[in-house]
C-alpha cells in the first residue's frame, strides 16, 4: 500500500475507530472483568477474583442440568429466530416492492416505514395492548357484532406481534439496501432466456440480495434476543427472556458480577454466530457482483 | 415485455398482485396503533376502549408541562448530533472496511458487530462505570467540585449513541457498497479524478440510499433508547422515553398519545418537506433516470 | 445517467432546520430547563450562589444569602406534584428540577457511581439502608428542618435509620389483595384467593401479581405461614412450586398499571400497593383493598441527601418545606399514597380521605400488627433465584 492510500486508511478508520475503542472497548472490558469478581452486597463489586458466577451459570438448578439459565437462553434464541423468519417473509416482499418503485417516491416509502417508530416505543407497544386486550379495542368490536372474546393478549401469539411489530423497519432497511441495487437487466435476460419467475428468483434474485437479507436477519435477530419490554408488556410478564434475566441481575437481585457473566456468554454465543455468518459471506460475497 | 401468456407472466402478475397486497397489509399493520393512539389522544376519557367525545385538553396539560416540553427537545436533541456524528463515522468505516486491506481486519469485523450484540443494559451499566471513573477523575485533576463539577448529561448521553450507532450505520451502508462495482470507481480514477472526486461524486451517490437507510436507523435507536440514556444521563437531562417510562406507571393518559401524535408530527412534515425538495430536483434535472435504478 | 446528489443531503439539512427551529421554540417556553440540559458537562456551568437578593423572602425560605439557584431532585415517577416545585421556586426563587428513575436499584447505581449531581433522593426503605452502609449518604441537620416534628413518632426510628440521622419519611403504603366487588361480593379476606389455584382459576386470566420478586415470593411465603423475609431454601422451594400452580391462570405479572387494569376491569383480582388501588378506586368505585389476615407489607420512601450533593443547604430547607402541614397534604392529594406528616392529615382532600376508608385502605392498629418490612442482606439473593425459576418455567 502506497504511503498515501495508508494516509487515508488511517483518516478513514481512525475515528470510528478510537470512539469505539474508548466509548465501548473500554466498557466492555469492564464487564468482562466484573464477571470474575465477587459480588458486593448492595451492588457494585468487591475487586476480589470469584468465577462463582460462571459456576452458577452452568449448574443443576434443582437437579435439573438443563438449568434455568439455559432454558431462557433457548428460549430467547427461539423468540428471536421466529420473529426473523416472519420478520422476513413480511419485509422482503414489502422491500422488494419498494426498489421497483421510480426513484422519487421511494424514500417517501421507506419514511413510511420508518414514522411508526419516530413514537416511543413503549407506548406503540401499550397500543396495542390496548388494541388486544380483553376488553380493548378488539375485543369491543367483536362483542359488538355478536362474536366471542378471543384472548390474545398475555399469550405468545401477542409476544409474537409485538416483537416483528418493533423489528419490521430493521428488516427491510438492509434489504432495501440490497435489493436496490440489483441489476434489473439481469432479470429481463434471464427471462429472455426463458426461465420463469420462480425460477429468476432463486437462482438470480435471492443469490444477489443475500447479502441483504443476512444483514436484517443479523440487525433483528440480536435486539430481540435482549428483549424484554414486550413479553413483559403483551405477554403478562410470565415467560422470563433473556432481557428480563439480565435486568433482575443488574436490578433487584444488585448482582453485577452474575450478570456480567450471563452477559459475557451470551456474547461469545452471539459472536459465533456472526463469525459464522461473516465466513460464509466473504466466500460467496465475490459471486455476487 | 411482451405479454406472452407464459407460466413465468402469469407468475409475474401474481407476483405484482401478491407485493401489491403484502404491502398493503404491512401499512395497515404498521400503522394501526399508530392511528388508535392518535385517535384516543383525543378522546374525552382517561381509560376504556370506547370513544367518549372529541377535546383537545391533553394537548394543553402537555404543551404546559414544562417536564414533557424539555424532555422532547432533550430526545431530538440528542438524536440529531449523535446521528450525524454516528453516520459520518459510520460511512468512513465502511469505506475502510470495504475498499481497503488491512492486517486483522477479519477481527475488526467482528469487533464492529459488537454494539449490535450487546445487551442494552450491559452497556448502561459498563458506561456508567466508566464515565463515572472519567469524570470522576477529570474533576479531580482540574480541581472542581460542587456545581462546577463534571457530570454526566447530554453529552454522555450523545456518546453512548454515537458509539452503538457507529456499527448500525456501518451495517447498512456496507450493504450497500458491498455490492457496488469497484469498477466504475476504477474507471473513475483511470480517467485522472483523485480519492475524494472519485469518492463524492461517483460512491456517494450510489451509496446514498445505503447511507440515508443507516442514518434514518440510527435517529430511530437514539430517540426510542432508554436504558443506555437513563444510566448515562444526569440532572436535567431526561429524555421522552424515560418521561414516557415514568408516567405510563401512573395511567397511560392520553397525554402521552398526544406527545407521541405530536412527535409524529413532526416526522410527517420531515416526509413532506423532503418529498417536495426531491420532486423539484428531478424536475430540475432533465436527463432520464433509468425507471428501476 | 444523472445522479442527484445533493437532493438527500439537502433534505437532511432541510429537516436540521426544522427541528433545531422547533426545539428553538420548545426552549424559549422553557429556558431555565434548556440552560440546564446545554451546561450539564460543561465545567463553567452557573455558579452555585446568585441567590435573590430581595430580604422579602418568606420565612421557610431560610437564609437567602446560602440557598442556591437551583436544586436537582431525583424521585419516582409522578411522586411529586408540579405546582409544588413551582409553588417553592415562586417564593424562594429556587428552580427545582426533578428526573425520575423507576427502582431502588437504579438510583443505587446511580449513586454508587458518584458525582450524580442530585441534592435530593427518594430511596424506600431497604434502601436506605444499603446506602447509609455505603457512605453514600448525608447526615441530615436538623436545625434546618423543624418541621421534622410534624412526622408521627410512629414512623419515626425505623429499622433502617434509627436515629434518623440521614432519612425522614416522604410517603408510606401498604401491599395487599386489591379485587373487584362485582366479581367477589362477600370480598376477600386471604391470600388464598390468589393462590389457591381452585379460587384464583375462577378468574383465569383476569387475575395479576406484582412483577417483584421481593413482594410475590413474600406474599406467597405469608400464605404458607412463614415470613415476607424467610430465606430457608425448603420454604423458598415451597414457594416457588405454589407459584407456579397459580401461574397458568394469571394473565400475568403487572408492577407498573394495574391500577389501569383494575379500573378498567381488566383484571378482576391483583396483588397491588395501596397507592395504585386509590388510583384505581378513583376512577372505578368498584375496587376495593384488603391487607389478608395472614398479611402483608408496609414500606416507607424517605426523603434523603447524597453525600455529595452540590446544594446540601436548600435540599434541607425544600425537605422543611415539603413537611409543612399545608404543602405535606398537597402531596399525598396528588400521590394517593399515605403522609407520614401527623399536621398534614386534617387537612387532606376529605373525599380522598374517604375514598381511602371505603376501599379498605386505611390502616388501624389491627392491621398495622400484621405488616411486615422487606428486609435485605446477603442471603436475600435466594429470592432472585426463585424468581428465575418461576418465570423461566
Amino acid at each position: 500500500m502506497t504511503q498515501r492510500r495508508k494516509a487515508l486508511l488511517a483518516f478513514l478508520l481512525g475515528p470510528g475507530a478510537g470512539w469505539l475503542l474508548l466509548f465501548f472497548l473500554l466498557p466492555g472490558a469492564l464487564v468482562i472483568v466484573y464477571s470474575i469478581l465477587t459480588r458486593k452486597d448492595g451492588g457494585g463489586v468487591l475487586w476480589i477474583v470469584d468465577f462463582s458466577s460462571y459456576v452458577k451459570l452452568f449448574s443443576p438448578t434443582d437437579g435439573a442440568v438443563i438449568n434455568d439459565f439455559m432454558v431462557i437462553f433457548a428460549r430467547s434464541l427461539w423468540w428471536a429466530a421466529l420473529t426473523s423468519f416472519v420478520c422476513l417473509l413480511i419485509g422482503y416482499p414489502l422491500a422488494y416492492f419498494i426498489a421497483l418503485q421510480p426513484a422519487h417516491v421511494r424514500s417517501t416509502y421507506l419514511f413510511l416505514v420508518l414514522i411508526p417508530f419516530w413514537t416511543n416505543f413503549l407506548v406503540r407497544t401499550y397500543a396495542w395492548k390496548f388494541i388486544l386486550n380483553n376488553n380493548g379495542l378488539l375485543n369491543t368490536l367483536l362483542q359488538d357484532w355478536g362474536f366471542e372474546r378471543i384472548a390474545i393478549i398475555n399469550t405468545p401469539t401477542a409476544v409474537l406481534i409485538g416483537l416483528v411489530y418493533g423489528s419490521l423497519p430493521f428488516m427491510v432497511l438492509p434489504l432495501y439496501a440490497s435489493i436496490e441495487k440489483l441489476d434489473f437487466d439481469l432479470v429481463e435476460a434471464a427471462q429472455d432466456l426463458g426461465a420463469n419467475y420462480l425460477g429468476v428468483f432463486r437462482r438470480i434474485i435471492l443469490p444477489l440480495t443475500a447479502p441483504g437479507i443476512g444483514a436484517g436477519i443479523v440487525l433483528v435477530f440480536i435486539p430481540v434476543t435482549g428483549q424484554y419490554i414486550v413479553p413483559t408488556i403483551l405477554g403478562g410478564g410470565k415467560v422470563a427472556m433473556l432481557g428480563n434475566l439480565l435486568a433482575q441481575q443488574f436490578g433487584p437481585a444488585l448482582n453485577w458480577p452474575f450478570g456480567s457473566a450471563i452477559s459475557v456468554i451470551f456474547m461469545l454465543l452471539l459472536m459465533s454466530a456472526v463469525v459464522f455468518y461473516l465466513r460464509s459471506e466473504n466466500r460467496d460475497g465475490e459471486a455476487g457482483l | 415485455m411482451n405479454e406472452r401468456q407464459t407460466p413465468g407472466n402469469r407468475f409475474l402478475r401474481w407476483g405484482k398482485r401478491l407485493l401489491w397486497a403484502n404491502m398493503i397489509f404491512s401499512f395497515l399493520f404498521l400503522y394501526l396503533p399508530i392511528v388508535i393512539l392518535v385517535a384516543f389522544s383525543f378522546n374525552d376519557s382517561k381509560l376504556g376502549a370506547r370513544w367518549v367525545g372529541f377535546t383537545t385538553q391533553w394537548y394543553v396539560s402537555m404543551a404546559q408541562s414544562e417536564a414533557i416540553l424539555t424532555a422532547m427537545e432533550n430526545s431530538l436533541i440528542v438524536a440529531f448530533v449523535s446521528t450525524i456524528i454516528a453516520t459520518i463515522l459510520g460511512t468512513m468505516t465502511a469505506m475502510a472496511m470495504e475498499r481497503f486491506r488491512f492486517p486483522f481486519q477479519r477481527t475488526y469485523d467482528g469487533i464492529l458487530y459488537l454494539p449490535v450484540i450487546i445487551p442494552d443494559i450491559v452497556m448502561a451499566v459498563s458506561l456508567l462505570a466508566f464515565f463515572s471513573l472519567l469524570l470522576g477523575g477529570a474533576n479531580d485533576l482540574l480541581g472542581l467540585s460542587g456545581n462546577a463539577a463534571l457530570r454526566p448529561g447530554l453529552v454522555t448521553v450523545i456518546i453512548a449513541h454515537v458509539a452503538f450507532n457507529i456499527s448500525f450505520v456501518a451495517i447498512v451502508v456496507r450493504t450497500s457498497l458491498g455490492e457496488l462495482d469497484p469498477g466504475l470507481e476504477e474507471a473513475a480514477q483511470d480517467l485522472g479524478a483523485n480519492e475524494w472526486t472519485t469518492f463524492r461524486r461517483v460512491t456517494l451517490p450510489l451509496i446514498m440510499p445505503g447511507i440515508l437507510g443507516g442514518a434514518l436507523l440510527a435517529f430511530t435507536l437514539s430517540l426510542d433508547d432508554f436504558v443506555i440514556t437513563f444510566f448515562t444521563t444526569g440532572p436535567g437531562g431526561t429524555t421522552l422515553p424515560i418521561e414516557v417510562f415514568g408516567r405510563i406507571r401512573r395511567a397511560i393518559s392520553p397525554e402521552i398519545n398526544a406527545i407521541s401524535t405530536v412527535m409524529l408530527l413532526v416526522s410527517m412534515i420531515l416526509v413532506i418537506v423532503s418529498q417536495l425538495v426531491q420532486r423539484r430536483t428531478v424536475a430540475l434535472s432533465s436527463s432520464p433516470v433509468k425507471e428501476s435504478q | 445517467m444523472k445522479i442527484h446528489p445533493a437532493s438527500p443531503l439537502r433534505l437532511l439539512i432541510l429537516s436540521l432546520f426544522l427541528i433545531l427551529i422547533l426545539a428553538a421554540c420548545a426552549s424559549t417556553t422553557s429556558a431555565p430547563a434548556a440552560s440546564d440540559n446545554e451546561s450539564t458537562a460543561a465545567p463553567a456551568a452557573p455558579p452555585a450562589q446568585s441567590a435573590p437578593a430581595t430580604d422579602a423572602l418568606p420565612e421557610f425560605c431560610g437564609d437567602a444569602s446560602q440557598l442556591a439557584a437551583e436544586l436537582h431532585f431525583f424521585n419516582w415517577a409522578d411522586y411529586m406534584d408540579e405546582d409544588i416545585m413551582a409553588q417553592f421556586e415562586e417564593a424562594c426563587g429556587v428552580k427545582v428540577t426533578q428526573d425520575i428513575y423507576s427502582s431502588n436499584e437504579d438510583l443505587i447505581a446511580k449513586l454508587q457511581a458518584g458525582n450524580s449531581g442530585y441534592d435530593l433522593v427518594i430511596p424506600s426503605d431497604y434502601a436506605v439502608q444499603i446506602l447509609i452502609n455505603a457512605d453514600l449518604l448525608h447526615p441530615l441537620d436538623m436545625a434546618n428542618i423543624p418541621n421534622v416534628a410534624n412526622i408521627d413518632p410512629n414512623l419515626m426510628g425505623m429499622y433502617y435509620d434509627p436515629e434518623n440521622v440521614y432519612s425522614i419519611p416522604y410517603q408510606w403504603g401498604t401491599t395487599g389483595i386489591a379485587y373487584n366487588v362485582t366479581a367477589y361480593p362477600d370480598g376477600v379476606d386471604s391470600w388464598a384467593a390468589i393462590f389457591d389455584p381452585a379460587q384464583v382459576c375462577e378468574q383465569k386470566g383476569f387475575a395479576s401479581m406484582l412483577d417483584d420478586e421481593r413482594e410475590s415470593i413474600g406474599a406467597t411465603l405469608k400464605y404458607l405461614g412463614y415470613s415476607y423475609n424467610d430465606t430457608d431454601p425448603d420454604h423458598q422451594a415451597q414457594a416457588r412450586d405454589t407459584l407456579l400452580a397459580q401461574k397458568e391462570c394469571l394473565a400475568g405479572y403487572n408492577s407498573d398499571n394495574y391500577n389501569q387494569t383494575l379500573a378498567s376491569e381488566e383484571v378482576m383480582i391483583a396483588h397491588a400497593w395501596s397507592g395504585g388501588t386509590a388510583l384505581a378506586r378513583s376512577e372505578n368505585e368498584n375496587v376495593k383493598f384488603v391487607i389478608p389476615k395472614e398479611g402483608g407489607t408496609i414500606w416507607m420512601d424517605n426523603m434523603t441527601i447524597p453525600a455529595d450533593a452540590p446544594n446540601i443547604y436548600t435540599a434541607e430547607i425544600f425537605i422543611n418545606y415539603l413537611l409543612s402541614p399545608e404543602i405535606g397534604a398537597q402531596l399525598s392529594n396528588y400521590t394517593y399514597y399515605f403522609t407520614p406528616n401527623l399536621a398534614a392529615q386534617p387537612l387532606l382532600d376529605p373525599d380522598y380521605h374517604a375514598l381511602l376508608e371505603s376501599g379498605g385502605m386505611l390502616v388501624d392498629d389491627a392491621v398495622r400488627a400484621r405488616l411486615e418490612w422487606i428486609k435485605r442482606d446477603e442471603s436475600s439473593i435466594i429470592f432472585s433465584d426463585t424468581w428465575t425459576a418461576v418465570k423461566a418455567r
